[in-house]
């Protein structure tokens, strides 16, 4: 609906602020000075609403009186179904979210679903790897020797990619839900990025001598790639070189250089 | 740098092909140099006990004022970076950085005042870091916590910003090589026995990042580090421990053959969160409660009991696995002859630190005879020293 001045005030609608942003002028103080202007006299924006409010009321009484009873039923009609137009609009808009975020809590249960089965794979593939690491081992020769054991193969799961996804999701399908599904929501998505990082974390690993609890994962090789490719990008702001380093002299290391050497050359 | 990129990335394919498809007699090692530890090797060949007093001069490169030898050490730790060279007299250069850092806004004002006052600092991700000791001592002013790059031994995972810093810090470590890849040996953890961790992504990062600054990296498992600064008299032979702050590194070593190594990730670190715990304090003031030149021999009140407590719980722990470990391995080489055990790294640097790795040593029937236990002539500047001979020695 476009803002219109006159015509049927009641099914139109007028933007008293909008109005006034278009028709307001920009000066300068300087320029005002400059025109001698010492000072101004400032109506604010609140100040002049009232102001159309108090008007629009005044000339809405005077013309309700002056009305005829036919018209005063039309108006009480218009009024009503324009009323019930709008709690329609309102309601189907209402539906469409309602079924937006229905989807998307498909979407996401869907992809917790996916990202289980790939952790039972990845799990699964881990055992196959640690039980032949263990035999590895078992039957190497020498352990200095011994190499360690390979990453395994990992599912290609972004997590970070991931919980961007659901983060956004979450942001909107919370704009408009009945908030008594936030929780419901959150818990979701802290299942979800639970369930990630759990994919990430237990993707690679290495096999053989876990004897102990402590487990420290490294990262997937597409992360160490990523890490390597931002680090060349920029040039990094720093005062390292105007800044002296802990310095210090140690004995000689000639005598073992000397021993290294022959003892090399008698071995050859 | 592209180059950097690819190198790391190159290097993490190769090793994890060769570790995927490594079978029981290819004796690769993904974990030091096996082709130049092989060189050096014939352990049937009797080695004549001559002592070499000729001082052996190693390539030396001019540039301008400063004439120094080709090769370089550096033993990458948890708790602290040091790297290495040799001057023209033949003395050992060092720098050391501590490996911590910590973030805080950024302004003009706090970089104009981090110059001033000669901190370092590196702007990451709109924040400025403070690399190094001041990093400590602003975290107290703070009350925070410093971020540390690495954890117990390896870079860490949970550091996003570990990378870019680490970079920074070795380039102020190790300036520019001398001539194209100039040859760098640096430090790795051995395999460890109780933790599951990665080494091959860490060898990777840093070969990487050494790459990157124009060297040729070759990485050196700890403990065969201080074999190489320590045990020269005893050509090789023997047992070196490098006792640091995310772990100890232990390499049995026959004639610089590395027979036994592993490592187990406790160490300075460990202590400290132990210390801290009983006693309801922080870590870090566990930690300067350690550093504060107590000796565990006589500990003084609850706090120092404590740390001598794990000190020698700790050090049990290490002699009991070098036993088991050398015990169970059915390739150990026969030492006709008894051995020295020396020790070093921060974490060896505790008052009474012999005498009670000797206490315990009585209490364990341990596998070889041993005829000495001592520690590193320089404690902290063994590992990259022995980097160092390491690099010397191929440098030519
Ligand atoms: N005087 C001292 N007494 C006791 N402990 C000390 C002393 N000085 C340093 N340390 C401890 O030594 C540790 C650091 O030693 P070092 O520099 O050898 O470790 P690192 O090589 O960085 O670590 P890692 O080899 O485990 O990766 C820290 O735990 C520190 O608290
Ligand atoms: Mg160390």
């Amino acid at each position: 609906m476009k803002p219109q001045r006159d015509g049927d005030w009641m099914s139109s609608s007028f933007d008293v602020p909008e109005a006034l942003q278009k028709r307001v002028s920009t000066i300068a103080v300087d320029d005002l000075a400059k025109r001698g202007m010492r000072t101004v006299k400032v109506l604010d924006k609140a100040a002049i609403l009232s102001l159309v409010d108090e008007a629009v009321e005044q000339v809405v009484a005077t013309r309700l009186q002056n009305l005829d009873t036919e018209d005063r039923d039309k108006i009480r009609e218009e009024a009503k179904s324009q009323f019930k137009k709008l709690v329609a609009e309102r309601n189907s808009h209402q539906k469409e979210k309602q079924q937006a975020y229905e989807d998307r809590i498909e979407n996401l249960r869907a992809q917790a679903v996916s990202l289980e089965e790939k952790l039972v794979q990845a799990e699964s593939a881990k055992e196959e790897f640690a039980r032949q690491a263990e035999e590895q081992t078992e039957a190497s020769a020498s352990e200095v020797l011994n190499p360690a054991v390979a990453p395994v193969p990992n599912p290609v799961i972004d997590s970070d990619q991931l919980k961007e996804v659901i983060k956004e999701a979450v942001a909107e399908a919370k704009g408009d839900t009945p908030s008594s599904s936030d929780a419901q929501m959150e818990g979701l998505k802290a299942s979800i990025d639970a369930l990630a990082s759990k994919v990430t974390s237990g993707s690679s690993s290495r096999g053989s001598h876990s004897t102990g609890s402590k487990v420290i994962e490294p990262p997937t090789e597409e992360a160490l790639v990523a890490l390597f490719s931002k680090e060349t990008g920029e040039k990094i702001e720093n005062n390292l070189d105007q800044v002296e380093v802990k310095n210090a002299k140690a004995g000689g290391v000639s005598a073992n250089l000397a021993k290294l050497k022959n003892l090399r050359k008698e071995t050859e | 740098m592209g180059d950097f990129a690819d190198y790391a990335r190159k290097d993490f394919d190769k090793k994890k092909n060769v570790v995927a498809s490594a079978d029981k007699n290819d004796q690769k090692d993904v974990q030091f140099n096996v082709e130049d530890a092989k060189s050096f090797s014939a352990p049937e060949v009797a080695v004549p006990d001559t002592v070499v007093n000729t001082e052996v001069t190693a390539p030396v490169v001019s540039t301008g004022d400063t004439a120094v030898a080709l090769g370089r050490g550096l033993d990458v730790g948890t708790a602290n970076l040091v790297s290495s060279f040799q001057d023209a007299s033949g003395n050992v250069n060092l720098k050391i950085q501590r490996n911590a850092f910590i973030d805080i806004d950024c302004d003009d004002y706090t970089r104009n005042m981090l110059t001033r006052l000669g901190v370092q600092y590196v702007v990451v991700n709109g924040r400025m870091v403070v690399v190094g000791d001041p990093a400590f001592e602003l975290a107290n002013i703070f009350n925070r916590n410093t971020r540390r790059p690495m954890k117990e031994g390896m870079i860490s995972p949970d550091e996003a910003d570990a990378l870019p810093i680490e970079k920074m810090l070795l380039e102020t470590l190790l300036e520019q090589p001398k001539t194209p890849g100039e040859i760098c040996y640096y430090s790795v953890p051995a395999e460890p026995i109780d933790a599951d961790m990665n080494v091959v992504y860490h060898q990777g990062v840093f070969g990487g990042l050494l790459k990157g600054l124009g060297y040729e990296p070759k990485p050196l498992v700890e403990g065969h580090a201080v074999v190489f600064s320590e045990l020269a008299e005893d050509d090789f032979t023997g047992i070196g421990i490098s006792c640091g702050g995310g772990m100890f590194n232990v390499c049995v070593s026959y004639k610089s053959i590395p027979a036994l190594s592993f490592s187990t990730s406790r160490g300075g670190d460990w202590i400290d969160r132990n210390v801290a715990s009983v006693l309801g304090i922080s870590s870090s003031r566990a930690c300067g409660l350690k550093e504060k030149g107590i000796d565990i021999t006589n500990p003084n009140g609850r706090e120092e009991e404590a740390v001598e407590i794990y000190y020698r719980n700790l050090i049990a722990y290490t002699l009991k696995n070098i036993k088991e470990r050398f015990e169970s391995s059915s390739s150990m080489p026969k030492f006709p002859d008894p051995i020295s055990i020396v020790c070093a790294g921060g974490t060896s640097m505790i008052g009474g630190f012999t005498e009670v790795f000797k206490q315990e040593f009585e209490k364990i029937n341990f596998p070889m005879d041993v005829k000495e236990i001592r520690l590193a002539e320089d404690p902290l500047y063994s590992v990259s020293k022995g980097c160092l001979v390491a690099a010397l020695s191929e440098s030519v």
